[in-house]
């Protein structure tokens, strides 16, 4: 099996620099990072990826077992990093990436130096006192919502084609063409990601680590945010101005600046 | 706009551009890319309901469902950013009554002089009886999948419970079938005991972690109302969390907080055997497949149950009589150690025919027997008991091994189930070490002497028996045991394999007696019944015995 093409592993930047390596979150693929991770690219080698199921990934290579919890998901970062022999990694993971990547490097600290979280959760779910923000309820009415969409995307989703930034003529053509996906991994990799509870993980998180919180965010409100850098010993938390819950989106200079800033010290 | 126009436009009442806008059969809605809306029509407030005032300042976001309100952050404004428009997307608003209104969204985005986003411009289509048909086709879909899987899911659980030896295989398979099916939280089978009056837990399935930590112990009392569930017949369905008092004592065998139930009784010949409970943590109704698949998985269960019950009633007799047939005592005599082993096929419900025998028949002979009757279950054990009887009585009458076999192929023609058995006879004069063996259709014994390889016993042989009545006389063989040799007689369960031949088996057999020749006899055998047969599940009955000679003074004794 090949993990690179397995996962659409792009790499970019310094040969020699300190590796990073960007993680998408649910909903989308490596095209959330366009904006923030170019600029690493000066210093850094730039690693970037989609997960099995999504984006340019091998959809045969999904396997209802192997990704039955994020484990497997953490599974595949750490082939990718093995794959490319990749030390000392500063790991930037958006959303539910945040917890892979934790996972990651609870599973081999060796190999990681550094964890930047965006907009992490390590439990959506309203718990005994602990407000994740979300009832159960409404994990049901998000699947609703994703299947009521996979089926008005189906007929147009065949042919999974890659939007070209650079030719915005194609844009009218290429309508939804981001974040396409299987609709069966995308309501699967939904529930998994939405049913876990990663908070007992936090607390063997041993490597610095920013959590970056965005003002306003649906999905990871910010004392969400306040309780991962509680719970993770060595953790920086930057509150951000952005608004939403992709801020690598919405503001990518804010995040960039907030990145650089954490990877530059120490 | 040219006067044509003008005329045109004033012909007809009210088309300006402030009403189009207003009253557009479609919801308009202007938005900062934080989502903080800043215009929106009139035909959006009525169908919302809400006033100008109360949506100016909200955030487009803040009209979704919970769901919606994810989707949006992690599909709809990722799209918008990247792409720059958005097309079909489908959403629920909340109205400002609570109901939901299913809509179509489209969206684009105008960005400033700098490409930096500045403005979200939404229109908003009443997707009402779309979204109804949509739902339509997706429960269509889904009720179609899941009648073939459904269908499948039996006709696996059908084979499951064939191919079940006992209670507990038929169980998993039942609580297995359910639990998949039905995304059940947790499966209980329950039985009734003897006295029909208690429910006793014989098998559980828990979704989620602590599915394997828990055993399936509990038991209750049946008291008025469970009896009604299960001399009903029918499914007892529990669903949205009715409180159903009336079965509350299920509870003892199925705790949780679980907000939806199924009982199926589970009937045998029209009499009640058991229950399945299968519970739910959510609120759920069933629909009529899922009922009808509930029902179809107790009778498949009810059946297999009752011919696991007859199976094992059966087994647990034969077993019985086969242990009482077998339970002899050894000879006791200095010159002479015997250890024999009986191992019953770890894969068949039915005792098998095999058996084994020592006995004196005079102060210095001493008659070793190993045999195996064709079949399986409580004849075969009876005719084995029969077969065994009449041997220990030939051979006491001194006839040597060859003349035994010759009277027990007269013997079996008034025991049919007898016909085509096989054995391995052998005498030993403890005082003269002459051994005299003969073999019917068995697997040769086999002699290991002090100082010397494993030899099999290869002489003596002749067909099973009640197949050579009449024919020529049996053969029998002699060879001469030195002190310290010991003698080996099994069946064909320890040696048969279908990867092996039985020769390649027996040159193993004699490579491992050899290499354990300083073992004691005990240890020895299940030594032996471990590397021959330890890897596998055994398919068939194993019997081995062995002997071991002192010498006419039992001098050899270690």
């Amino acid at each position: 099996m090949d993990v690179l093409r397995r996962n659409n592993v792009t790499v970019s930047g310094d040969p020699a620099g300190q590796p990073m390596l960007f993680a998408h979150g649910f909903g989308c693929d490596q095209n959330m990072w366009r904006f923030v991770a170019a600029p690493f690219q000066a210093t850094h080698r730039v690693v970037v990826f989609d997960y099995v199921g999504f984006g340019e990934s091998d959809h045969a290579a999904w396997d209802a077992e192997r990704y039955a919890s994020l484990r497997g998901y953490a599974d595949d970062v750490l082939e990718i990093c093995r794959e490319l022999d990749l030390s000392d990694v500063i790991f930037v993971g958006h959303s539910v990436s945040s917890m892979i990547g934790v996972l990651a490097a609870n599973a081999d600290p060796e190999r990681f130096a550094k964890l930047v979280l965006v907009g992490p959760s390590p439990r959506y779910i309203d718990d005994d006192g602990y407000v994740g923000g979300f009832t159960r309820e409404d994990i049901t009415g998000l699947l609703e919502s994703l299947e009521s969409n996979y089926l008005g995307w189906s007929s147009t989703m065949a042919p999974v084609i890659v939007g070209n930034p650079d030719r915005p003529e194609l844009g009218e053509e290429l309508t939804n063409s981001f974040c396409r996906t299987d609709p069966e991994i995308a309501a699967h990799f939904a529930r998994v990601t939405f049913l876990s509870d990663n908070r007992e993980d936090l607390e063997s998180v041993r490597i610095p680590t920013l959590v970056l919180q965005c003002s306003d965010d649906a999905i990871a409100p910010r004392s969400v945010g306040e309780y991962v850098h509680e719970r993770v010993r060595d953790s920086e938390l930057v509150l951000m101005r952005a608004t939403g819950h992709c801020p690598n989106l919405s503001a990518p200079d804010e995040t960039i600046a907030a990145i650089r800033a954490f990877v530059e010290t120490g | 706009m040219t006067d044509a126009d003008a005329e045109h436009v004033k012909a007809v009442p009210d088309e300006r551009a402030e009403d189009l806008y207003e009253n557009a059969p479609c919801g308009y809605l202007s938005a900062l890319p934080g989502g903080d809306i800043v215009r929106v029509n009139r035909t959006l407030l009525t169908w919302t309901g809400y006033t100008r005032e109360e949506l100016l300042g909200r955030r487009f976001q803040d009209l979704l469902t919970a769901g919606g309100r994810i989707y949006h952050e992690t599909h709809y404004a990722p799209l918008l950013r990247m792409q720059g428009a958005v097309r079909e997307i489908a959403l629920d608003l909340v109205r400002a009554d609570g109901s939901r209104l299913p809509v179509l969204v489209n969206s684009v985005l105008r960005t400033d002089d700098d490409g930096q986003p500045a403005l979200v411009r939404t229109t908003v289509f009443d997707a009402t009886h779309r979204r109804q048909y949509e739902r339509e086709l997706v429960r269509a879909r889904n009720r179609e999948t899941a009648a073939r899987e459904r269908t499948e899911r039996l006709q696996r659980l059908s084979a499951a419970l064939a191919a079940a030896v006992d209670t507990e295989q038929m169980t998993d398979a039942v609580v297995g079938a359910l639990a998949d099916d039905l995304r059940a939280d947790e499966v209980v089978v329950a039985l009734l005991d003897a006295g029909r009056d208690r429910l006793q837990t014989v098998g559980r399935h828990r979704a989620g972690a602590d599915a394997e930590a828990e055993p399936a112990t509990g038991a209750i009392d049946v008291d008025a109302s469970l009896q009604r569930v299960l001399r009903g017949g029918r499914p007892l369905l529990v669903a949205n969390g009715d409180a159903h008092s009336d079965v509350a004592a299920v509870t003892g065998l199925s705790a949780g907080a679980f907000a939806a139930r199924a009982l199926l009784p589970l009937a045998a010949r029209g009499e009640p055997v058991g229950m399945v409970v299968v519970s739910f943590l959510e609120p759920r109704a069933f629909d009529e497949e899922e009922q009808l698949f509930m029902e179809a998985c107790a009778a498949q269960c009810s059946q297999a149950l009752e011919r696991a019950r007859l199976y094992e009633h059966e087994r647990s007799v034969a077993h019985t009589l086969q242990k009482s047939l077998l339970a002899s005592r050894p000879p006791q005599d200095p010159r002479v150690d015997v250890e024999a082993c009986y191992l019953p096929a770890v894969q068949s419900l039915e005792v098998g025919g095999d058996w084994h025998d020592t006995f004196m028949v005079d102060d210095d002979t001493v008659v070793a027997v190993v045999g195996d009757v064709v079949g399986r279950g409580i004849e075969a054990a009876t005719a084995m008991g029969q077969l065994r009887s009449a041997t220990r009585a030939l051979a006491g009458a001194q006839l040597g091994p060859a003349e035994v076999l010759r009277h027990l192929d007269g013997f079996v023609q008034h025991l049919p189930r007898a016909r085509f058995a096989t054995a391995a006879v052998a005498a030993l004069d403890l005082r003269t070490r002459r051994l005299r063996y003969a073999c019917a259709g068995h697997p040769p014994p086999l002699v290991v002497q002090p100082g010397e390889p494993a030899t099999a016993l290869w002489d003596g042989r002749s067909a099973p028996l009640g197949v050579s009545r009449g024919g020529p006389p049996r053969p029998h063989a002699e060879l001469e045991l030195r002190p310290g040799a010991r003698l080996v007689l099994y069946t064909d369960g320890l040696v048969e394999r279908r990867d092996a031949s039985l020769d390649d088996a027996i040159g193993r057999l004699s490579d491992e007696l050899a290499r354990r020749r300083a073992a004691a006899l005990g240890p020895l055998l299940s030594e032996l019944v471990q590397a021959f047969t330890g890897d596998a599940a055994r398919d068939d009955d194993v019997c081995l015995l062995c002997l071991e000679y002192h010498g006419p003074d039992g001098a050899a004794r270690a």
